[in-house]
């Protein structure tokens, strides 16, 4: 019976191996992006002595005068009309805080959730003194809005 | 201590070294999937480990939210085996604290604060000398991984005084013998201080000399670490489709 041994060989680096040859431009923090003030300056650069500093590592996108600086990895920012999964992890005064992996922790209102009774209906005392017997700390939920307000996600 | 030199006539140190020259760094970013951020790095012996978590809301006690920036939190612990005699606490003991304060006032000087609520970072590190460089370097990189705004990297080196010749990035041999040592952490890009730190009796005309070897390292190191981040990022991005 014959057999196939291959020894160990070191990894050729990736680069290499699929042979093409990036066309985005890439940076590293401190990395200049231009010295062009002409442009407006987005996520994940900063203004440093009249120059577009990079302020992430990632690959640099340019939309007409705005450029920004799109990281490889960073935490989930919210979009309007994804679709999130996320666990409760308090329940304030009209309010839930939701963990979804984030940045800050998502926020769902009392307002937002659908009661049964109508939806037109103001959301009372009792509502408020209620809200633990709908979700409590633990629950895990699924909501399809989104809205983006001051760095946390509405949902 | 008889018989043991660090600097040889002929000006070799220890381990063969020049006074300048660092010994062998190697770099990995991305260790922990489960993580933010994290990286590996060997500095000579040293070796250091480094995971970010963040920026994630505070938890705990809300009232140390601050308003405008974030919360950067630093823990240092070393490995029980890690020096010469077995340690039995790995951290809560004086010296990790305070290496625990001195990585935090570093990153607190290089992360861009404004932009989020509260990171935590924490570095686990295993030590042959030159462990604040070690961590500090890990620590960069791991930062960098997690995505977290930075305004530059920051590179740290050791940097020692023996017989009139500054030598950069010492070994564990060397600050064991007892001589003055300062440990600086640099932001490369505007040649800024992070952190300089000596707890040593210097006469203050060498300074200028043992600051500057330590500054030529950091900025050498720097070379090294920005070439890992370029390949990671590369690779990275091939990967992820384009």
């Amino acid at each position: 019976m014959a057999m196939e041994m291959r020894l160990p060989v070191a990894r050729k680096p990736l680069s290499e191996r699929l042979g093409r040859d990036t066309k985005k431009h890439l940076v590293v923090p401190g990395d200049t992006i231009t010295t062009d003030t002409g442009f407006m300056r987005g996520h994940g650069t900063y203004m440093g002595e009249e120059k577009l500093i990079a302020s992430v590592a990632g690959s640099v996108e340019r939309v007409n005068k705005l450029i920004c600086v799109k990281a490889l990895k960073t935490r989930y920012i919210g979009e309007v009309g994804d679709i999130v999964v996320g666990r409760i992890t308090e329940v304030q005064q009209k309010r839930w805080k939701v963990e979804t992996n984030s940045r800050l922790d998502s926020v769902l209102l009392l307002s937002s959730m659908n009661l049964p009774g109508g939806e037109l209906r103001r959301r009372s005392a009792e509502d408020e003194l209620a809200m633990r017997g709908f979700l409590q700390e633990g629950d895990l939920i699924s909501d399809g809005q989104g809205s983006q307000g001051h760095g946390s996600v509405a949902l | 201590m008889a018989g043991l030199e660090l600097l040889s006539d002929q000006g070799y140190r220890v381990d063969g070294r020049r006074a300048g020259e660092l010994r062998k760094i190697q770099a990995r970013m991305g260790v922990f999937a489960q993580a933010d951020g994290s990286a590996y790095i060997e500095q000579g012996n040293t070796k250091a480990l480094a995971v970010v978590y963040g920026p994630h809301e505070i938890r705990g006690s809300r009232a140390r939210a601050l308003p405008d920036r974030a919360l950067v939190n630093c823990q240092y612990s070393s490995a029980t085996f890690s020096t010469g005699e077995r340690k039995r606490r790995p951290h809560g003991d004086r010296k990790s604290c305070e290496m625990g304060l001195q990585l935090r006032q570093t990153f607190e000087a290089a992360i861009l604060t404004q932009l989020h609520p509260r990171s935590q970072i924490d570095i686990y590190v295993q030590a042959d000398g030159g462990t604040y460089a070690a961590c500090v370097n890990a620590a960069t990189l791991a930062v960098l991984d997690a995505g977290i705004p930075m305004r530059d990297f920051v590179c740290a080196c050791s940097a020692g005084f023996v017989d009139g010749t500054a030598l950069a990035d010492l070994s564990h041999v060397e600050e064991a013998a007892g001589g003055p040592q300062l440990a600086l952490a640099l932001l490369p890009a505007s040649g800024q201080i992070a952190l300089l730190e000596m707890d040593a009796r210097l006469h203050e005309d060498h300074l200028e000399r043992v600051l500057e070897a330590a500054a030529q390292a950091a900025r050498d190191v720097h070379t090294l670490l920005d070439r890992v981040v370029r390949q990671h990022v590369r690779e990275a991005s091939i990967l992820l489709g384009d």
